[in-house]
Order: C-alpha cells, then structure tokens, then sequence
C-alpha cells in the first residue's frame, strides 16, 4: 500500500477531532490545553505533509512554518499553563464548568 | 351790590402774600397725618395749630379783600378754543361762610380731643377733618362751576370717609355707601346743568354766565333744565325730599362729624350753590325749590317729633332747617337765607356737640335712657338749652333775627296761602320737638350712678358755640338787628308779628310740657308708626330701585354661573374628554408599540444570550463552528 497525502490528511484531521473533542468536553482545563495542543499538532502535521508534496523550489517553507509553529504553539501552552495556575489561584479549581466569569 | 374789581393773574402767587400760608397748614397737617403716625397731643395740638393759622389768615389775608368784591381768574387749561379758569370770588358772603368754618371746624376739633379720645387711627380722623376742611375752604372760595364740582366731590368723599370712620361697623358702613350713592345721584345733576351751562354760555365762571345773562337774550329751555339739574344736587346734597334719606342715616359717624359736616357745613353747601347761582332761575325753578323746601321742612320736622334717638332727632332738625333756607332763596330772601345758614350752623353745631356729651357720658344715644343731663352736665345742658332756644327762633338769640325775618318776608309776599300755613306748622313743629329732647334731659333720674367726665376740651367748644347762637354774635341789640360786623339787606319786622309767632314756639313747648304721648310716642300707634319709619320713604327706595337692582345682580350672577361658566366648563370638559383620549391613545398605542420593539429586542436579546454561556468551552465551540460556516461559505 502505498502511503500518499491522503494518510496524512486522515491522520491529521483524526487528531485534530480527538484534539476539538478533547478541547471542548474534557472538565479538566490542563487536558483541554492538551486537547488545543493536539489540535495545533494536527495543523503542524498537515503543514509538513504538504511540503513533502510541493515540489517547487521554496518546498521548505512549509517545514519552517511548521517549526514556528511548534515554537509559537510551545510558547502559547507556557502562557496558557501560567493563567492556569493562577486561574487555580482565583477560583480553586481548575473545572472550566465552574468558571463562568465571562457570563458576567 | 358792590361793583367787583376783576384781577387777571398768571400765577396765584401774585395774589398771595406771606400772610396767606396759614391755608395751607391745615392741608400740609392732612398730607402728614394721612402718611405718618404721630401721638394723639401732637396731632391735637397740630390741627388746632392749622386751624387758627387759617383763620389768622382769613382776617389778615381775605378780610382786606372783601370791599369791594374781587374776582381773581387764572388760566387753568383750555380743550379746543374752549379755556377754562380758575376762578376766584372774594366776597362778604364768602367772607362770613368761611369765618363760619373755620369757627365750627376749630370747636369741633377741640371737641374731637374728648370725644375721640383714645380711640384707634385718631391721626386718621383729624387728618379726614383737615381734608374736608381744605375742600369746603375750596368750595366757597371758587366761583366756577367746575372747580366747584371738583371740591363739591371732594367733601362729599370727606363725608363719606368719616360717616364710615367705625369702619368695622357694619351700620356704619352701610350708612356712608348710602350716603355716597345718593350724593351721586346729585352729582349727575350738577354734571348735568354744568355741561349744559358751558354748551349755552361757552363758560363756567359764575361771574361770566351774569354778566352775560344782562346783556344777551336768554335760552329759556336750557336755562330750565340747568336750575332744575342744579336743584338735583343741591336735593343731594343738602337732604332735601326726596333724596333726605342719607342724612339720618349718616349719624352713624363720630358725633363731632355730624355736627361739623352734617349740620353745620357741608349739608350747606346746597345753599351755597343755590346763593351763588340762583340768579339764572326762572320762577318755574323757584316754585319746585319752594315745594321742595316745603315738604322736607314739614316732613323732618314730622319725623323728628317720633324719633328716640337723639343724634336722629337733630339730623331730620337739619334737614327741616336747610329746607328753612331753600325756602328763603325760593321767595328772594337771599341775605337772609345767608343769615339763617350762619346762626343755624353755629346752634345746630352747638346741639350735636351737647348730644354728644350725653351721648357719650352715658353711652346711649335713646333721649328716654338721657334723663337727668340737667343735674349730670349742666354747662352742657344750658348750652343746649341756649342752642335749642336759637332752633326756636326765641328772642335774645341770633336765630330769631334770621327766622322771624325769613317769616315775615315769607308772609308779607304771600299773605297766609297754603305755603305759609304749612311754614308755620312747622315751627310749631320745630318747637315740639325740641323741647321733648328738652323734656326728656331735664326729667329727674332715679339712680345716677355713671360718673361724669368734666374737661375744657369738652365744655369750651359747648360754651363758645352756644355763646355764637346768641344775639350778641350778630346784632348790638336783642330785639332789632343792628349788624355791626358784616352786611345785610334791611329787616323790616312787625312786632306783632314777632310776638305771634313766639307764642306759637311756646305752645309748642307746652303742648310738649302738658301732653304725655308726645314725649311717649308710643309705637304701637299706627300713624306713630309710619312717621318712625320714614313715612317708608326707604323701604319704598328699597322695592323701587335696590331690590330691583339686585335682582338683575342676582339674574346676572346665575346668568354667569350657569351660563358663562356653563360655556367655560364645557369648553374645560371638551379639553378634558380629548386630554383622555390622547392620554388613553398615547398609553395604549404609542407606549404599545414602543413595548412592542422593546420586547422585540428582549426577545432578540433572550435568543442570543443562549449562547453566552460564560463558559470557555462553549465559546470555543462556537468559534470553531463559525469559523467552519465561514470556510464552508468561502469554498
């Protein structure tokens, strides 16, 4: 069988559902910064995948892009994960169920 | 008559001179009392100040000017080619009228000290005596008729102010709006005979209207219905049938006003005008003066004879006594109608003023509760009996002089017609009822235990006006009238005559003295009855004119009720029917519809809060849902 684009893509967009699912159900805030994550992988992925398959003279472009974001995506979580943990300090818990601030 | 001398000034200041301020005191004390308070002395002491200031003047002032007469005219205004003066006679007969007022008015405010003393707005009082003063001053100064229109208004406004000086008395209050409505009715008259004087003469100036009446054709018919008009207001004035009915109604007021304005001065002023005027009446006039003059003498003096209140008694004497004068002036006997102005104006002043040391003392005005004034008061009383002797014409007053001598003139034209009879009836009258007043004040009292004030405020005016009605005022002799200070036409008297109608006077006192129901005048007596109310005079004014009158009131204030206010409260009840409408539409379709979009945009408002859950989840949920619509949208 041979692997082509479409495996990727697959791949990618199983991901980035178990990521969303994860992101939007999950009622611990660190897993659903896990599920966000997974989410950005997925992107990540896809980008790779469509610099394998360009094969014009700019084809690194898209592994570039998917290292900034990495890196932009790592620096994100670092940001998320220090609200978080004041997010804990504030409300002593860390249930997003339960924090309904932005109602108000 | 003397010839006059006729000044044309430009200013009255070429005619006064310093010794002419005194006039003017007692109006400067009028205007100062009208405005600032001061104490009852100052005030007393003050009008006495500016009355014998005044009369300082008239003796080195006016007195020089009387002989021969002047006539001073001074360009007042003019409407069109029509000027208008004023003007000035300086007479005797104004000479010995204002020495009369200033005589009476100085007793009266000397009296007034006692009589009003204590009693609330006194500087008012004294500031209205001023006022009236200055305006009689006026009066018989002027000799155009205009300018005495204007005074002639001035001291009937005196009159009706202190007629009404009680002013929480409703009696009072009722007399002087009483007063001040048939004064009007004569004042239209006056109005009337100076328009129609001035239309036919081009002038008002007495002096003029004479001297042309000599030279020019006369206008019969308008001079008919001037003397008629004048006699109007001389009706009115004077309380003359049938206009008398203010006048016993006026002694309401302070008793020194009646005795200064409605006995001695300004009830004169009829006469006055009559002496003044009376020139250019046809005989017509004078017969209608005459009957006039008649019916109020008789019926005054009916009416006094039944009368218990004292202060009335002496108002329907005046109106009796003036109607005496008219009398006079009907037949032609001026200068004694003058005389008799003069002596009745100081015994008259000299009754009222006793009256009201009665009155006072014993706080009664009824003649049968004033027993026993003889032992209480007896200078009063023998002032009194002095003024009533003057009333009756009995020798050794001056009275008798200006009595006897209107009589017998009276006699000698007519001889004993109808006129004269009822003349001499009432002098018969005259003295009974005097003398009952008499009577009654010199009866025994069975228990006397008011106390009884003494003063010199209040028995020198008493003394001195009784002393003027003596003959010794006027004549050097008791019996035959020697004038010494002032001139007359001749008297001719037969002393047959003036015994006869002495003892006429003197059996009216002892009818008086020997008949008890005269002093009793018992009411159930029908005819007793009718003479006590006025012979219904007032209640037939009151059906004729008031009641009348007061219906159309009454009509006009339903009509303004239901009518006018009909129309106006519809007019309201409209506004108020569409107001609710309005009010109802703008409740229910413009506040409606106002509602409608609001809740549109709650509705709006609930449908999109679903989404705003608060949590992040959700939010994050939605965003990606949109952001796929949107990618879906795109491609």
């Amino acid at each position: 069988m041979d692997i082509n684009i479409s495996h990727f893509l697959f791949i990618s967009a199983a991901l980035f559902a178990i990521g969303f699912y994860a992101a939007i159900r999950r009622r611990n805030i660190i897993l659903v910064l896990i599920g966000i994550e997974l989410m950005v992988n997925a992107a990540v992925i896809n980008l790779v995948a469509f610099a394998n398959v360009n094969t014009k003279a700019n084809a690194a472009d898209g592994k570039l892009m998917a290292l900034f974001a990495i890196v932009l995506s790592a620096a994100a979580i670092a940001l998320a994960l220090a609200i978080v943990v004041k997010v804990y300090q504030y409300f002593n818990t860390i249930n997003p169920d339960q924090i309904e601030e932005f109602k108000n | 008559m003397n010839q006059a001398i006729t000044y044309q000034v430009d200013s009255l200041l070429q005619v006064l001179d310093f010794s002419a301020i005194g006039f003017l005191l007692p109006l400067l004390f009028f205007i100062l009392f009208s405005f600032y308070r001061f104490s009852e002395r100052i005030v007393f002491w003050s009008a006495i100040a500016a009355i014998l200031a005044s009369y300082g003047s008239l003796f080195y002032f006016l007195k020089p000017l009387v002989n021969p007469h002047q006539y001073y005219i001074l360009d007042w205004f003019s409407i069109a080619q029509s000027k208008f003066q004023i003007t000035l006679l300086i007479d005797d007969t104004c000479f010995l009228v204002l020495s009369m007022i200033h005589l009476v008015t100085l007793m009266v405010i000397i009296f007034s000290g006692y009589y009003m003393k204590a009693e609330l707005r006194f500087e008012k009082y004294f500031a209205y005596i001023l006022f009236f003063f200055t305006a009689m001053f006026g009066l018989v100064l002027s000799n155009n008729l205009f300018l005495t229109y204007i005074f002639w208004e001035l001291v009937g406004f005196a009159s009706y102010a202190l007629i009404g000086f009680w002013r929480t008395k409703d009696s009072a209050i009722l007399a002087n709006k009483k007063a001040f409505i048939i004064n009007r009715i004569g004042d239209l008259g006056f109005l009337a005979a100076i328009c129609i004087l001035f239309n036919q003469f081009q002038t008002l100036n007495i002096h003029s209207i004479e001297v042309m009446l000599q030279t020019s054709p006369k206008d019969l018919p308008a001079l008919y219905l001037a003397s008629f008009a004048i006699i109007i207001a001389v009706i009115a004035k004077s309380a003359q049938f049938p206009l008398h009915v203010w006048l016993p109604d006026a002694m309401e007021g302070p008793t020194p006003v009646s005795a200064l304005i409605h006995a001695a001065t300004m009830v004169i002023a009829g006469v006055y005008l009559l002496l003044r005027i009376a020139f250019f009446f046809p005989p017509e006039a004078l017969l209608f003066l005459k009957y006039i003059a008649i019916i109020s003498m008789v019926m005054a003096s009916l009416f006094a004879i039944v009368q218990q209140d004292i202060k009335k008694i002496l108002a329907y004497s005046t109106i009796s006594q003036i109607g005496f004068m008219l009398f006079a002036i009907s037949i032609g006997n001026q200068p004694f109608a003058l005389f008799h102005l003069l002596t009745h104006a100081f015994f008259k002043a000299a009754l009222f003023l006793t009256a009201g040391v009665f009155i006072h003392e014993n706080k009664t005005q009824d003649i049968r509760n004033l027993t026993g004034a003889a032992k209480q008061q007896p200078i009063a009383f023998i002032a009194f009996s002095i003024a009533a002797a003057a009333l009756i014409g009995l020798p050794f007053t001056a009275a008798y002089f200006s009595k006897e001598a209107i009589l017998f003139s009276a006699i000698q034209q007519h001889g004993l017609d109808v006129f004269n009879i009822l003349l001499l009836f009432s002098v018969l009258l005259t003295s009974i009822y005097i003398a009952r007043i008499w009577f009654y004040l010199f009866a025994k009292k069975d228990s006397s235990n008011i106390p009884q004030a003494k003063s010199v405020a209040m028995n020198l005016p008493i003394v001195v006006l009784a002393m003027a009605s003596l003959f010794a005022a006027f004549s050097a002799s008791p019996f035959y009238l020697q004038a010494f200070w002032f001139t007359l036409g001749t008297e001719t008297i037969a002393p047959m005559f003036s015994i006869g109608i002495i003892l006429l006077s003197v059996a009216g006192v002892l009818a008086v003295k020997f008949i008890p129901a005269i002093l009793l005048m018992d009411e159930k007596n029908a005819i007793v009855y009718f003479l006590k109310n006025g012979a219904f005079i007032d209640r037939f004014y009151a059906y004729l004119f008031v009641k009348p009158i007061q219906q159309i009131a009454a009509l006009l204030k339903w009509l303004d009720k239901h009518i006018v206010d009909g129309i106006v409260n519809g007019i309201a009840n409209f506004a108020i029917v569409i107001a609710n409408f309005s009010d109802w539409f703008d409740r229910n379709i413009i506040d409606g519809l106002v509602n409608l979009i609001a809740l549109f945009a709650k509705r709006m408002g609930d449908i999109i809060r679903i989404t705003q859950t608060g949590r992040v989840q959700t939010y994050f949920l939605l965003a990606l849902m949109l952001m796929a619509i949107v990618v879906w949208f795109i491609y």
